[in-house]
């Protein structure tokens, strides 16, 4: 499950109310959602998405 | 390679198979799983091949050799930019707007077949590609004109939305 927010304290709050009804994991800041990669620069403020996995899997599956 | 298909290469139906031979060799590939492959790459983070997944997607039933060919040149287009993605920017003067550009164009009678126009338009926001379409339109367009107002409609369609 991914959360997104502006505010980091509502995240956490969210986050200890799912894990007090729900069995789970905290796996941090999130790296691969769906096969994207994402990448992230805090200072300059910019995200990147990129599926460098899912394609080199798919040349891998079509012997390309 | 910078561009996934060449310019110049086009493709229409009159290169689908003529003798059963021919059929029986395109058989053996696995056209469609592969573009469905692509597509999922397509419609995730590569808005860049968005164009020639339209056109590749129409010769699902009747595929000849030079389709095959342009379905590898995307493959290997891909392998060159692997790491290309969206990158998505804020900033500060603008932390307070919502900051959404569209573009739009259209390939007049870009479709050999039927001669169809494609329209095409993307959205960003914060720099960064959040929807994106290309689409052959559902009537001819007699002028480029006529097939701009197309896909400006299109389009407006989705900024409503947006």
């Amino acid at each position: 499950m991914l959360l997104v927010g502006n505010d980091k304290e509502i995240i956490q709050v969210l986050k200890t109310q799912l894990s007090s009804k729900f069995d789970m994991k905290d796996l941090g800041v999130a790296n691969y959602i769906l096969g994207m990669e994402i990448i992230r620069d805090r200072a300059e403020r910019k995200l990147w998405l990129n599926q460098r996995k899912y394609v080199e899997t798919i040349l891998q599956r079509f012997y390309m | 390679m910078k561009v996934p298909i060449p310019i110049g290469v086009r493709l229409f139906v009159e290169q689908c198979p003529k003798t059963q031979e021919e059929e029986k060799d395109m058989s053996r590939v696995l056209y469609a799983s592969a573009v469905d492959s692509l597509m999922y790459a397509m419609v995730c983070t590569r808005p860049d091949i968005a164009h020639e997944m339209g056109v590749l997607s129409r010769f699902m039933s009747k595929l000849g050799k030079e389709h095959w060919t342009v379905v590898k040149q995307v493959f290997r287009y891909l392998r060159g930019t692997s790491d290309y993605g969206l990158c998505y920017q804020g900033r500060p003067r603008l932390d307070r707007v919502l900051d959404i550009h569209g573009f739009v164009d259209v390939d007049w009678a870009g479709d050999l077949d039927q001669r169809r126009s494609k329209s095409g338009y993307v959205f960003n926001l914060y720099g960064g590609a959040v929807s994106w379409m290309i689409k052959k339109q559902s009537v001819v367009a007699l002028s480029t004109i006529e097939a701009k107002y197309m896909v400006a409609t299109h389009a407006s369609k989705e900024a409503i939305w947006l």
